[in-house]
């Protein structure tokens, strides 16, 4: 037995050996490096002035675009380029072929690119039109090259007109919701958004900011749907209750609530009732700021199922 | 801060060797994989014994068959045997004859027919002397190949019930957090598992091994009496 004892441990601490230096550390999972998108919580007032402001510089964008065509007609008798070409031609008739060609490439692969600078625009618009006075050149030296030339202008001209539209869908409007974390990107945009900021969003003629009121509203139906038994068949009939109440600066309710609107609808007053009890039930609404109060001290909420709880 | 964890997740692979995992493993934990591991060392020294046992209990049946066939005379092979410590058919053999030479004084005086019972009793009792000897141990390879895993188990519950534990206090539901600690716990199950298979399967090899050595035994003995039967009716 003590053999065979001593066989068995022996094969154990092999084994145990064998096993640290055959089984190291087990390989990691490469986790592809994502791409980390910084997200911002944005409170619905300052987007709704980030909006307003944007809206109004359309005008100044619109500028930025016919630059560059301003700059395509400053590069088409651009000399410089010339003299290289020249020499390139002589070498051979069948080398151009290929150099236009992956040019014809890079506005392609420039294009998807959703919201390109106007200074890049500029770049781009140059790069493209680059090909044009080399041709130009090429043209009149040599006539066997002439095949060539339906082929190579069309796809010089289509990334413009291409880019030009891309103009319309308003880069800017995307790019101003950045404009909080990237600053190199929206620096132009951001002195826009300096010049649109007396602004300040949109005022109604009470003078409440509309963000403001927006922010509130939100918290309160946040506050309402939860606290909100909505009767059986109320979503289904559409029923709309309007609901008119005071609070006191404390959040709590002052007197009772009563219903706007009527409707002729039997579940009406069932509704009604259910929406009052909600308003009682929910208080006190003390997340709403103090020194806002007389944005919230009269209340008109819209009870609407429908509305409120998407389904 | 996702790069961060990643950036933890790549330190921490070199704590997570197998060394690492059952080094830095709870106490209780270790003590289930130290006691799995004892149990799979032991129990591979019982299927190593049981083996070399086997093996050479078949070689001796075997030669000694051959002998026994040969016609060579009972009284010669008894000669031949005496010295030797015997084991299997030839022990058998040897008590047999052992009984039959000490009866021989008393069976003249009082008959052959106890002789014949003497004999059959003392070969009885020598085989239950061998299976005794053939079948020792094999329960423990039973035992180790039914227990082990719910030992392992014991032992992976108990370290997820920690390392959980352990996560409620760090407040932190990261895979980099829990993941260490049931890879920790998963050892003992993989351990309890690595003892209870071999023990399963070498269990169920030897106790068909040990059936077929006892039916060996139980024919040998069967025939030795009936030749011995004839030899006694053949005298009187």
């Amino acid at each position: 037995m003590r053999r065979s004892l001593t066989i068995s441990v022996l094969v154990h601490a092999g084994i145990l050996a064998a096993a640290f230096v055959v089984l190291p550390n087990p390989e990691e999972f490469k986790v592809e490096d994502q791409e980390s998108i910084p997200v911002d919580i944005v409170s619905i007032e300052d987007l709704r002035k980030t909006q307003a402001t944007v809206k109004t510089p359309e005008k100044p964008a619109e500028k930025v675009a016919p630059k560059p065509v301003d700059v395509v007609k400053q590069v088409k008798p651009a000399p410089e380029v010339a003299p290289e070409i020249k020499t390139a031609a002589k070498e051979a008739s069948a080398p151009p072929e290929p150099k236009p060609e992956p040019k014809k490439e890079e506005p392609k692969k420039e294009e998807p690119k959703p919201a390109p600078k106007p200074e890049d625009l500029a770049e781009l618009i140059k790069k493209t039109d680059e090909p044009e006075p080399e041709k130009k050149k090429e043209e009149p030296k040599k006539a066997e090259v002439k095949p060539e030339k339906p082929v190579e202008k069309p796809p010089e001209k289509k990334p413009e007109k291409k880019l030009k539209p891309k103009k319309e869908f308003n880069p800017d409007d995307i790019a101003a919701f950045l404009n909080k974390t990237d600053d190199k990107r929206t620096a132009p945009l951001k002195q826009q958004a300096e010049t649109g900021t007396p602004k300040q969003g949109e005022y109604n003629l009470s003078g409440i900011d509309e963000g403001v009121a927006a922010t509130l509203r939100d918290k309160l139906r946040q506050a309402l749907e939860r606290c909100w038994d909505v009767p059986p068949g109320a979503r289904e009939a559409a029923i709309v209750v309007k609901v008119h109440f005071f609070l006191n600066p404390d959040g709590t309710v002052s007197g009772m609530p009563n219903v706007v609107n009527s409707s002729s609808d039997p579940l009406f007053t069932v509704t009604a009732q259910s929406a009052v009890s909600a308003v009682m039930s929910c208080q006190a609404y003390d997340f709403l700021p103090q020194d806002k109060y007389d944005m919230w001290r009269e209340i008109t909420f819209t009870f609407n199922p429908n509305l409120m709880f998407p389904s | 801060m996702e790069v961060e964890t990643v950036q933890n997740v790549a330190q921490g692979a070199g704590q997570l060797s197998l060394w690492h995992l059952i080094w830095n493993a709870g106490f209780v934990v270790q003590l289930v994989m130290l006691g799995l591991a004892a149990a799979s060392v032991w129990s591979w020294a019982i299927i190593f014994e049981k083996f070399f046992v086997y093996r050479r209990t078949m070689a001796q049946s075997e030669q000694f068959e051959q002998n026994f066939w040969s016609g060579q005379s009972l009284e010669d092979l008894y000669m031949a045997l005496g010295s030797r410590n015997n084991s299997g058919l030839a022990a058998i053999f040897m008590a047999a004859m052992r009984e039959w030479k000490r009866s021989q004084g008393a069976a003249s005086r009082a008959g052959f027919q106890g002789v014949q019972k003497r004999i059959e009793k003392v070969m009885d009792v020598q085989i239950q002397k061998e299976m005794g000897y053939i079948e020792s141990r094999l329960l423990f390879l039973a035992t180790v190949g039914s227990a082990t895993p719910f030992i392992g188990l014991f032992g992976t519950v108990w370290g997820i019930m920690t390392s959980f534990q352990a996560i409620a206090n760090s407040q932190n539901t990261n895979l980099a957090v829990v993941a260490p600690g049931i890879a920790e716990a998963l050892i003992a199950t993989a351990l309890g598992l690595l003892a209870a298979i071999p023990a399963t399967i070498f269990y169920n090899k030897f106790a068909a091994d040990a059936s077929k050595i006892g039916a060996r035994l139980e024919n040998f003995a069967d025939e030795f009496s009936a030749i011995i039967s004839r030899q006694l009716d053949e005298r009187v």
